[in-house]
Formats: C-alpha cells, sequence, structure tokens
C-alpha cells in the first residue's frame, strides 16, 4: 500500500527542475551569450515593431474570428440533436492534433496557388488566419458547447418567464453561464496563435510571418543574440501573461453542480436543420477540409507516388517516429502527472505549465546546445524535447479533469477510512484518468508531427516522418514532392491513430456529455 | 493507457545502447547531406570507426551552431561550409586545416584549410511548358526581370534565411556594383517579385512547375536533371531548364573541414580523404545534385540535363564573409520593409 | 461517547465555533438546528476530521481524536448530496471502505450484499449509481456508511434533496437502523420536524454556541 504523503511541494520539484534545465537555463544562457553584442534598437525599428504588432494583432483576429464562429456552431450543437453529433463531437478534436506540416500542405492545397477551390489566399494575411482557424475554431467550439451545457434548465426557463425572447436569453443567460468555459479557450488560442511556430513558418509567407519566426532567423541564420533577446524577452513577457490570465481564468470555473440541463431537441423544422447543416458546414470549411485536400493531393500522386510507403527510409522513419513518440510518452507521463498534481493549487505551477509554449522553442534548442554540448545529438536529449513539447498537454487536461471532481467524493472517501494517497488512488485518479488519456493522447499526436524538435540537433538515423518529408521537400523533381505529400498524409494517418488508440471513448460516465 | 512502464523502459535503454560503439566519429552536416549507406559502411568497416552524424539544419545555421560551441565542440568535422560561409568559419576560429591526400585533379578549392568536395551553381530555372504556352520569349538579362511583360513571375528565396538566396543576392552585388544591385532590386519588388522562406517553400508552393503561380525560381544549374532523375516517365527533356543571365550565376563550392579541438583526429582525417575518393565523388552527383570537384570523375548520365554555365558572378570569399550581412541587412530593407 | 469541548473556528470574518461544547452519549441521536450559514455542517466537518479547528477538542470515548485525520477516525458521514463515486457500481460503492479496511474483495463483496439487502436494494448491485433514483441513491449511501461499523454517524441534511413524502420515509427507515445498530449519531438539519422526528435530543447552534432548544 502506499504509504508515503507525497506533498505538492516535493511533486512540483520533478517539474521544476525538468523546466528549468531544459528551458529557463538554456534561454538564461543563450542570452548570457549575446549580451556583450552590440544591439539595435529594436523600438525604434519600424520592421520589427510591425512584426511584433502583427504578432498580437493576427492572434488576437484569430481570437475574435473563433469566437464568432464557435459561438453559434456551438450552440447548434449544445442544443439540437441529429444523427451522428456524437460523431461530431468526437472528430472536433480531429485537427488539434494534426501536425502543422499537414495542416500547411492542406491549407494551401485547398486556397493556395492552383488550390482545388480556385482561391489564392497566398501572400494575404488570411493564409494564416485560416490556419489558425483550422487549428482554433475546434478549440473554442468544444469549450463553448461544454459551457452551453452548464445552463440549467430552470435558470433558462425563468428567464423566458421573465419575459425575455430567445436572443436576450442567449444574451443573458446562457451566454453569462457559459463565459467561464469560453474565456479560459479565448486566452489558450491567443497562445497558441501568438507563440506558434510551425503554421506561421508554413503560412506567413515573408510579410506575415509572426515575431516568433524573426527570432529564428536571428538567432539561426545571423547569431544575432542581442535582438535576438530583446524580441524573445518581449513575446514572452506577452505569451506569460496570457498563461497567467488562463490559469486565472481556469481556476474560476465553478464546480459542477447538481441540476437539470437545457434538454436537447430533436433537429426537426427547418430552420433548426438549416441551423444543424450550416454548423457542420462550417466546422467541415474549417476542420475537415484542408485535411481532406492533403488526402486529395496524396491520392494524385497516384501509384507510383504510394510506392514511397515502402520505401527502406520510410519504414525507418515510421519507426523512428513510434518510437520517440513512445519514450516521450514515459517522460510525459511522469511529468505532466506530478506538475498536474503539483498545480491543483497553486495558480503559479498553473501558469508555469504552459511555459513550454510560452518560450521560444528556437532558443531553447540553440540554448540546450551551448549548455550541454556534451549531449548534443544524443537520443535522451531528444527525447527530452520531445517530451517537453508535449507535457504541458497532459498537464492541462489532467489538471481540468481534477478540478472537476467534486471535492466532497474525496471528503467521503477520507471518512470511510482512505487516507489521502488511497484516496487519490481510488477515487480521484480514477475520475481524472479521462482527463489523463485524452493529455496523452495530444501529447502523442504531438510528438508524431512535432514541428519544432527539427530545431534540435539529430542524427541521418533518426529521421521521422517529418523530418522524412522535409528531406522529399528539399530536393527537386517531382517524385519527390509526391513522396512529400503522401507521407504527409501517412503522417495525418498516424497522428489520428495515436490519438485514437489512447483516448478511446470510455465508459458513460454521468451525463455522458464529457467525451 | 495500457502501455506498461516496462516497455518504456525497454525502449529506452535498447535506444540508449545503440551508441555504446567503440571510436565514434561525429560528422556534423547541414541537412541536405547524403552519401550512400553503403560506402559510409565501407568507411567505418576499413578504419574501425563508427561514423555519427548530426544534421544540423541549413548550412549557415550550422555555422552558428558550431561556432556557439567552440568551447566545446560537437563535432569532429563538418560537412558543408561553402563559398559564402568558410571565411567566416575561419575567422572565427572553428576550422583546424587540413591539406588532403588527393590534392590534384581538383576544380575548386576553398581557402583557410577547407577541403573543397563539390561544387554547383545558382542560377535562375524556367518552367519551359510556362513559356511554350505563353509564347512568351524569355528574359536575356537581369534589367529585363524588372519590365512590366516579366511582372509577377520570378519567385527569390530570402537571403537572411536560405543560402541559394544569399547566393543570388551576392551575384548581382558583384554584377551590379553595390548602389546598381539596390537599384535593380527595389525595380525588381515593383514589378512584384515573390520572397519565399527557403529553397522548398520557392521551389514547391510557388514555383509554376509545382503548381505554384511563378515559371521563374531561384534554384540549382543541376535542378533540370534532377526533375528528369525523379520523374517516374524518365521524360528525354527536362520540364525546366537553366536561364544563366549575366550577374544572375553563382558558384558555390561546398567543403568539409576538421573542426578545431574535435576528437579523433586520425579518423576525421581519414574521412575528408574519404570525400575525395573517387568512389564518394562518383555517388555524390546523384545524392546531392551537386558536380564532384574531381576533374577525372564523370557524374551519371543524367548530369546532361545539367549544362554548367560559362561564366559567374562569385565574389570572393573574404568578400563574401565580410559583406553578407551588410547585403542581407540592406535587401531586406529595399525588399521588405 | 462524542464530546466536543470549547471549540473555536473563524472562516474570514464569520466565526462559526465560539466556545462550543457538546455531548452526544452511546446510542443516542442528537439533532443540530441552525439556519443556514450558521456553521452547523462546518461543525459536522470538523468532528469528521475535514476542517480543522482553530481551537478546543474533540474527544470519542475518552480519547482525544482532535489531531486524528478522517481516515483514522471511524466516523461515517453522510452528505447532502450523498457524494456516491460515480466510477463505481453500487456494489463497489459500499465496499468502498471495507477494502480500506482491509477486507479481502470477496468477503468485503458478501457483506455489501448482505447490507444492500438490509437497505432494501437487493438486485441493483451493479447499477452504475446516477442511474438510481433520490431514494435509492440516499439507501447506498447509507449501506456505505452502516457497513463500515462506523463508531458515530455524521449526518450532513441528509433528506433535503428528496421529496415530502420519501423524505418521511427515510427518516423513520434511517432512525430504525441507527437504533438497531446501536450506533450515536450527529444530524445536522434545518428542518425542527426532522429533528424532532429522528432524534432524542435537539439543539440549536446559534452565534457559534449551543443552546438547548
Amino acid at each position: 500500500m502506499l504509504r508515503t504523503r507525497l506533498t505538492p511541494a516535493a511533486l512540483a520539484l520533478l517539474p521544476l527542475a525538468f523546466l528549468g534545465l531544459m528551458a529557463v537555463g538554456p534561454v538564461l544562457r543563450l542570452f548570457a551569450e549575446g549580451a556583450g553584442q552590440p544591439s539595435a534598437n529594436l523600438w525604434a525599428d519600424d520592421y520589427l515593431r510591425w512584426r511584433l504588432l502583427w504578432s498580437v494583432l493576427q492572434a488576437a483576429a484569430s481570437c475574435l474570428a473563433a469566437l464568432l464562429a464557435g459561438l453559434p456552431v456551438a450552440w447548434v450543437l449544445a442544443r439540437f440533436d441529429f444523427p451522428g453529433r456524437a460523431l461530431v463531437l468526437r472528430l472536433l478534436m480531429l485537427p488539434f492534433v494534426m501536425p502543422p506540416l499537414v495542416a500547411g500542405i492542406g491549407v494551401l492545397a485547398l486556397v493556395g496557388p492552383h488550390g482545388l477551390t480556385g482561391v489564392d489566399l497566398q501572400d494575404t494575411p488570411w493564409l494564416l488566419l485560416y490556419g489558425n482557424l483550422f487549428y482554433n475554431l475546434p478549440l473554442v467550439v468544444r469549450a463553448a458547447l461544454d459551457g452551453f451545457a452548464q445552463v440549467p434548465q430552470s435558470r433558462l426557463a425563468a428567464a423566458r418567464t421573465l419575459g425575455a425572447g430567445p436572443w436576450r436569453a442567449f444574451w443573458r443567460v446562457e451566454l453569462p453561464t457559459a463565459r467561464p468555459w469560453i474565456l479560459p479557450a479565448l486566452c489558450l488560442v491567443f497562445l497558441y496563435c501568438f507563440s506558434g511556430f510551425g503554421i506561421a513558418l508554413l503560412l506567413g509567407g515573408q510579410r506575415y510571418a509572426t515575431v516568433e519566426v524573426e527570432i529564428y532567423s536571428l538567432v539561426a541564420y545571423e547569431l544575432n543574440l542581442a535582438d535576438a533577446a530583446l524580441l524573445a524577452y518581449a513575446t514572452m513577457t506577452i505569451s506569460a501573461l496570457t498563461a497567467l490570465a488562463y490559469a486565472l481564468a481556469e481556476r474560476r470555473l465553478a464546480q459542477p453542480l447538481r441540476f437539470e440541463p437545457v434538454a436537447r431537441t430533436r433537429a426537426a423544422s427547418l430552420w433548426s436543420r438549416l441551423a444543424v447543416a450550416a454548423a457542420l458546414g462550417l466546422l467541415f470549411f474549417c476542420g475537415g477540409a484542408p485535411l481532406l485536400a492533403v488526402l486529395g493531393r496524396a491520392l494524385l500522386a497516384g501509384r507510383a507516388g504510394w510506392v514511397v510507403l515502402l520505401e527502406p527510409d520510410t519504414v525507418a522513419a515510421l519507426w523512428n517516429t513510434t518510437r520517440f513518440t513512445l519514450m516521450a510518452l514515459g517522460a510525459v507521463a511522469v511529468l505532466g502527472v506530478a506538475h498536474a498534481l503539483a498545480a491543483r493549487r497553486s495558480l503559479l505551477m498553473r501558469a508555469l505549465g504552459f511555459l513550454p509554449f510560452v518560450v521560444s522553442s528556437v532558443c531553447v534548442a540553440f540554448g540546450l546546445l551551448l549548455l550541454y554540448p556534451a549531449y548534443t545529438a544524443s537520443l535522451g536529449l531528444l527525447v527530452a524535447s520531445y517530451a517537453f513539447l508535449a507535457y504541458p498537454f497532459v498537464t492541462k487536461n489532467l489538471l481540468s479533469a481534477f478540478d472537476a471532481v467534486p471535492a466532497h467524493l474525496a471528503e467521503a472517501a477520507r471518512t470511510l477510512g482512505a487516507s489521502p494517497a488511497r484516496t487519490f488512488w481510488r477515487v480521484s485518479w480514477p475520475l481524472a484518468r479521462e482527463g489523463f488519456a485524452r493529455g496523452m493522447a495530444f501529447a502523442a499526436a504531438t510528438a508524431v508531427g512535432e514541428f519544432a524538435v527539427t530545431l534540435f540537433l539529430s542524427r541521418p538515423e533518426w529521421t521521422t516522418l517529418t523530418t522524412l518529408i522535409y528531406q522529399h521537400l528539399g530536393r527537386p523533381g517531382s517524385a519527390n514532392l509526391d513522396a512529400a505529400m503522401v507521407l504527409a498524409a501517412g503522417l495525418m494517418v498516424l497522428a489520428l491513430a495515436a490519438f485514437l488508440v489512447i483516448d478511446r471513448p470510455a465508459r458513460a460516465t454521468r451525463g455522458g456529455e464529457h467525451a | 493507457m495500457k502501455l506498461s512502464c516496462r516497455t518504456f523502459l525497454a525502449l529506452a535503454l535498447a535506444g540508449l545502447s545503440l551508441n555504446a560503439l567503440s571510436a565514434e566519429l561525429r560528422v556534423i552536416t547541414h541537412s541536405s547531406f547524403a552519401v550512400s549507406k553503403s560506402l559510409i559502411a565501407d568507411f567505418e568497416r576499413q578504419n574501425g570507426v563508427k561514423v555519427s552524424f548530426i544534421k544540423a539544419g541549413d548550412a549557415g545555421e550550422m555555422l552558428n551552431k558550431l561556432i556557439l560551441t567552440r568551447a566545446q565542440p560537437v563535432a569532429d568535422v563538418a560537412f558543408g561550409l561553402d563559398n559564402a560561409l568558410v571565411a567566416r568559419a575561419v575567422e572565427a576560429g572553428v576550422v583546424e586545416p587540413y591539406t588532403p591526400s588527393i590534392d590534384r585533379d581538383i576544380r575548386q578549392q576553398l581557402p583557410g584549410g577547407v577541403v573543397s568536395v563539390d561544387y554547383g551553381y545558382v542560377t535562375l530555372n524556367y518552367d519551359k511548358a510556362w513559356f511554350e504556352s505563353r509564347k512568351l520569349p524569355l528574359p536575356r538579362t537581369l534589367t529585363d526581370l524588372t519590365r512590366p511583360a516579366y511582372k509577377d513571375l520570378l519567385v527569390v528565396e530570402n537571403p537572411a534565411t536560405s543560402s541559394p538566396g544569399l547566393a543570388f543576392l551576392a551575384a548581382t552585388v558583384k554584377a551590379l556594383g553595390e548602389e546598381g544591385a539596390w537599384k535593380f532590386w527595389s525595380a525588381l519588388r515593383a514589378n512584384g517579385v515573390k520572397v519565399a522562406k527557403g529553397w522548398s517553400e520557392a521551389y514547391y508552393t510557388d514555383f509554376s512547375k509545382n503548381g505554384g503561380a511563378r515559371p521563374l525560381v531561384v534554384s540549382y544549374a543541376t535542378s533540370p536533371a534532377a526533375e528528369v532523375f525523379y520523374d517516374k516517365k524518365k521524360p528525354a527533356e527536362s520540364p525546366t531548364g537553366n536561364l544563366f543571365l549575366p550577374g544572375g550565376v553563382f558558384r558555390q563550392v561546398e567543403g568539409v573541414a576538421l573542426v578545431k579541438g574535435g576528437a579523433e583526429r586520425e579518423a576525421a582525417r581519414k574521412f575528408v580523404d574519404f570525400l575525395r575518393s573517387e568512389a564518394v565523388q562518383k555517388d555524390l552527383p546523384t545524392q546531392m545534385w551537386m558536380y564532384p570537384v574531381r576533374e577525372s570523375v564523370t557524374p551519371d548520365p543524367v548530369f546532361r540535363h545539367a549544362e554548367k554555365p560559362g561564366f559567374d558572378n562569385t565574389p570572393d570569399e573574404r568578400t563574401l564573409a565580410a559583406k553578407s550581412r551588410a547585403w542581407v541587412a540592406r535587401w531586406t530593407r529595399v525588399v521588405l520593409k | 461517547m462524542l464530546e466536543l469541548r470549547a471549540l473555536h473556528k473563524r472562516m474570514g470574518a464569520r466565526c462559526l465555533a465560539d466556545g462550543l461544547s457538546l455531548k452526544v452519549d452511546a446510542g443516542e441521536t442528537v439533532a443540530l438546528l441552525g439556519a443556514s450559514g450558521s456553521g452547523k455542517s462546518t461543525l459536522l466537518r470538523m468532528v469528521a476530521g475535514l476542517e480543522p479547528l482553530d481551537a478546543g477538542q474533540v474527544l470519542f470515548a475518552g480519547e482525544d481524536v482532535t489531531r486524528q485525520p478522517p481516515e483514522k477516525r471511524r466516523f461515517a458521514l453522510i452528505f447532502q448530496d450523498f457524494a456516491l463515486f460515480p466510477h463505481l457500481d453500487v456494489q463497489e460503492n459500499v465496499c468502498f471502505g471495507l477494502v480500506e479496511q482491509g477486507w479481502p474483495k470477496r468477503l468485503a463483496r458478501t457483506e455489501a450484499q448482505a447490507m444492500l439487502a438490509t437497505v432494501g436494494l437487493h438486485g441493483l448491485e451493479h447499477r452504475r449509481v446516477w442511474t438510481l433514483s433520490g431514494g435509492e441513491q440516499q439507501r447506498v449511501a447509507l449501506a456505505r456508511a452502516l457497513v463500515t461499523r462506523p463508531r458515530l454517524m455524521l449526518l450532513d441534511e441528509p433528506f433535503s434533496a428528496l421529496d415530502a413524502e420519501l423524505r418521511s420515509a427515510m427518516q423513520d427507515e434511517f432512525r430504525q437502523r441507527l437504533a438497531d445498530a446501536g450506533i450515536p449519531a450527529l444530524l445536522v438539519t434545518h428542518d425542527p420536524a426532522e429533528a424532532a422526528r429522528m432524534a432524542g435530543r435537539v439543539v440549536r447552534l446559534e452565534g457559534g454556541r449551543m443552546r438547548p432548544v
């Protein structure tokens, strides 16, 4: 029997040490290296100022767009029943587990030059916005859906009997009830869009690249560490504040109460059917179409293109991707659980859970090189990098799950004779396990398609699917392009499989809505 | 989650134990480095050493990583220092000069004790079908590119993030002089030049041959040959061609160097020699799409689609090292800001 | 049996217990009446060991249990909303405490089945708890508490979630079971009728002190 009492403080040591070694140390070390360099006056430089401003603008615009599109979609999904609704809810997470490379290729195949739609959005900011929506619309829909599901039937009925029409009731009852769910989601969307690296690099082009891409150029190509440090401090401040806002907003989520939720009605009337169709159409346009475009592009490669899947290089890359993902998941599980446990009552630890998204990946990659030259291109460091980029998903999902466990259940267990450790093992953990599995699924999908890992030193024998796609895209010739497209489709399938295997639909729990 | 901890441990240990071979030679390369595996295996067998390659991104990125870690080198040999980077590498003190055993019969040399291995030309490629279908004559000078007839037809790589981009910029500066070059680039901007982050983006998303909208791209003189080589139908003619405009051709010479302070000196020297051996020189053209520096080595017949220009506009190594950053900064202001 | 000596507890500006003392004798049921916000639920949580005291002592059978963690006290607490574990079925819920006491699984199951039969839930052993009616959930909570043979039963408004008819039936049933088992109980309620029906003695909590009714 587990008798040791691991206090939150002790549990925090593991993730804190990891973050210190993998993020804080390397970044500080890198910027210490650049401390002597003369630096331009950043804020006087129009170009860099525009980059920073644009980064904030595009993230804010993405939030707004995701909110405007996501609210009606979520409302329709929350209030109407229709065949295949459960499937739609499950598919909702699909874009989020897609590697940026796949998303980028998909968006370009759809609205790039000679895209399937015939609309060319290249060299416009819309391309990046589309990419951002692809990832983040489902996030907002999911959160708002959870929020709308918390509206008690009685509260809505009260509003209606007090003279509010459906529209007024939405504004004055439903939206305020759902707001605690929507606000943290918007913080996350801002954080992802602002600090996102892969998708901005792929879709931003030269004019609409984000500041993260600028830091990448400054560090990797110009070795201009002084300017990079200035920019990085500015962006990290903004992301850190966003992460803190998220932690604050999320912690205020109410404990689940006992109530009768608003019942869903069958979409039978014409207008309700139209509403469902419009919601599904919008979801498909943002989340499904780019993925289908990737598949379509791969199919166009023909049988000759698909041969690439049988090549020894591909098989080796597939094995590497699988094995690194599994190894990373081991570390991710330990770090994620320890961090989530330590963060249950600490706002700071909650915000720190997002540190891997807050610090600039390229600065981490170069800083690691400086800090641990003896371990560069070692498997341990590679796996640690994967774990670093993937474990926040476990922390985040597990924490939300812990927050949702009613406190009195743990108390009941205590009065029935269970020690704190036993209570955790027999009550809190089983109830939060679904959140853990979901976090692990996100982490696995991230590890499968992680883009930023390409920044770290690697070895040819460690070629993963992502790097293999880049290798093909690095050589001229139609066979290489076809191979890249087929592999991108393969990567998509693999990320999806990783997600589905781990995040299996659990036994129905109360309400059955916590999918 | 039913994946047991034991599975993770076993996998992790299996991965770690791979590194437990005797002597290890660490070779850092840019991401496009490729030599047939069988040749590497032969080298390992003959010299009783395990060669570990470390991929460090683009060539410029690799040099920066070498410079950052010069106090504790992360590799013993570095492949991919070219004539644009070599002077900076020597100046930063990351190179230990070496004269290889095979030093005659060599076409292109690099200074500073860096050993040349292959070379190529950065130049414009054009989409043959596109120009034919529109009956548009090919541009004949750099200035033609700034004329309305060729508006929105060219994509170049950003010299800040791409070595062919920097090479093309350097060639224009060499041919037109600094002031002339900035005038040319600003006219090019007005005529709708597209800037891509790197070669892959330019070639695969912007070049009309691959579904983009622009029939002119800054690429390599060997790209048309690769187009034939990697085409399932093995056409007699390449779908793309080289456009050697005066002032638009850069000769790139790639080399290998011993890293100062690295270990395994004997094996490292042998590896440098190995890259100049006939077997490797014969192998690399269709691996890395560069010409071999050994004059006596004839590359694969597909290289008849990769004709060489009769001229180039390449600044010398020292100018490249001294001026590149200033050129890139100025270029960014002229073309992007 | 249970003796509370001069308990003090403040929460923010509110004083919930101000030198509060109370005795519950063996086999006795005491009802604690109080308006909402009077601190009666907190008092129950302090007795259970779920809430620390500012000052004072909790004694049981002469032993000072003030510093004992809740799992060592063997006091059962029945919550207002029953606090059944949603990830366990009915029988597993009832077995929970027995497993903690180290009972072998098979014995615990037999014991739980017997207890379920006693409270009239025979045949529902493998139902998910949230599919049960309010009265059935209430009985599961009772069975889960009784089966561990607690030394003291703490009842926190256990009938407030039930409709009137069911409520009085359950009140009678609880009183009977507690009497049969001879377990002393402390009941917290805001309903004087319920207090009178269930308890041999009723006290009122006001301003952090006990007042006899």
